[in-house]
């Protein structure tokens, strides 16, 4: 019978205490290298989960920047100097631009840990890479032209269309590798949906934009809250809690 | 009269003289490996956490990988103070796709990847 994987709590035994004069350990057979492949995933679980959380964190400020920050400002804005609005918008460049950087970090690493669970489960995911690449590739085009007609009716609804993208790519990354969505997920990507739709619909039936900007606060509270409760409960993943 | 076992596919063959090397011939250092080939680089108190070991255990099994030149460790200044940063080199990250590769050779098991039954549970009133 295989030596069972060495996990975490488990006392080491005395050849892996440091001490290079203890005998050595026999090669690990064949048999337990998936055993090894599945507590490397398991602990990738662990910061995979850690990693979603600051995701929400990021996206929740970036959010703030999108649409409260504005929303508070509209007045003083409208007659506001060049360089404020300059300064406003070096202020929004830059929060995106923080966002998506944390969005890479975070998810740089689950990209080669879900190769090899696919490995491991035998699963292919041309067809979800396909899916992803043509959702950030739509959602970013759209962020571009959004963000060159910020103010006006037109550019908010093709943010709201961009950053509806995001529900697509979120989904395929949740069911990629969390076979029980855990439960900040599901509250995530529900709100965020109510906010893409609920605002778009505001837009387009009553042309308020301060309403708009409402429905879009509920994403930004609901993510910030996601995200604390993603870093909390990520060390369950190491003992057998969700996903 | 001696049965004779067929000779095993050639990605078999590669992990037996991979896990043949002494660098490779514990589980946690094929752990620490696949963690890191993974995630390219960890910090040591992230692999802590993963093997469970002390820190001077797992300096130990640290040891024994950039010994084989599998691993690089590095001290970085963060804002939290001086951190120890492990990279997986080239050659670690060659040896990782190999023992990758190898897996999908060797079957998988079916359902989700959960937590191995025993003492990980432990990790929890710690």
């Amino acid at each position: 019978m295989s030596r069972p994987v060495n996990a975490p709590g488990s006392p080491p035994p005395a050849e892996e205490r440091g001490n290079d004069d203890a005998p050595q350990d026999s090669a690990v057979g064949s048999d337990q290298l998936g055993q090894i492949a599945d507590r490397a995933l398991v602990f990738q679980n662990f910061l995979l989960r850690r990693a979603w959380g600051v995701y929400y964190l990021t996206w929740s400020a970036a959010l703030t920047g999108l649409f409260v920050v504005p929303s508070v400002l509209t007045g003083p804005l409208s007659s506001a100097p060049l360089w404020a609005l300059v300064l406003y918008y070096v202020y929004l460049v830059g929060v995106i631009a923080l966002a998506t950087w944390a969005t890479a970090w975070a998810f740089t690493q689950s990209a080669r840990a879900v190769r090899l669970r696919q490995l491991r489960e035998a699963r292919s995911v041309a067809r979800r890479r396909f899916l992803q690449v043509l959702a950030v590739s739509l959602g970013i085009t759209a962020l571009v032209f959004a963000v060159s007609y910020l103010s006006s009716f037109a550019g908010l609804l093709v943010l709201d269309a961009s950053l509806g993208a995001v529900i697509v790519w979120l989904l395929i990354q949740v069911r990629a590798w969390f076979s029980r969505p855990p439960p900040e997920a599901t509250i995530a990507i529900s709100t965020y949906g109510i906010s893409v739709v609920g605002s778009a619909l505001v837009l387009l039936l009553t042309h308020q934009q301060a309403l708009y900007a409402d429905f879009w606060l509920l994403a930004t509270v609901a993510w910030a809250f996601c995200g604390t409760y993603a870093l909390y409960h990520s060390p369950e993943e190491m003992t057998g809690g969700v996903s | 009269m001696a049965s004779r076992e067929p000779s095993p596919p050639p990605d078999l063959r590669t992990i037996g003289g991979f896990l043949r090397q002494d660098s490779l011939r514990h589980s946690v250092r094929i752990l620490i490996l696949f963690s890191l080939g993974i995630n390219r680089r960890l910090g040591f108190p992230e692999l802590l956490e993963l093997t469970g070991l002390s820190k001077g255990s797992l300096s130990h099994h640290l040891d024994q990988l950039a010994a084989a030149r599998f691993i690089e460790s590095r001290m970085v200044f963060t804002l939290g103070g001086p951190r120890i940063r492990v990279e997986i080199t080239a050659r670690g990250q060659e040896v990782y796709e190999e023992l990758a590769r190898a897996l999908a050779q060797l079957g998988s098991p079916a359902g989700d990847v959960g937590p191995p039954p025993g003492p990980a549970a432990e990790l929890s009133s710690e």
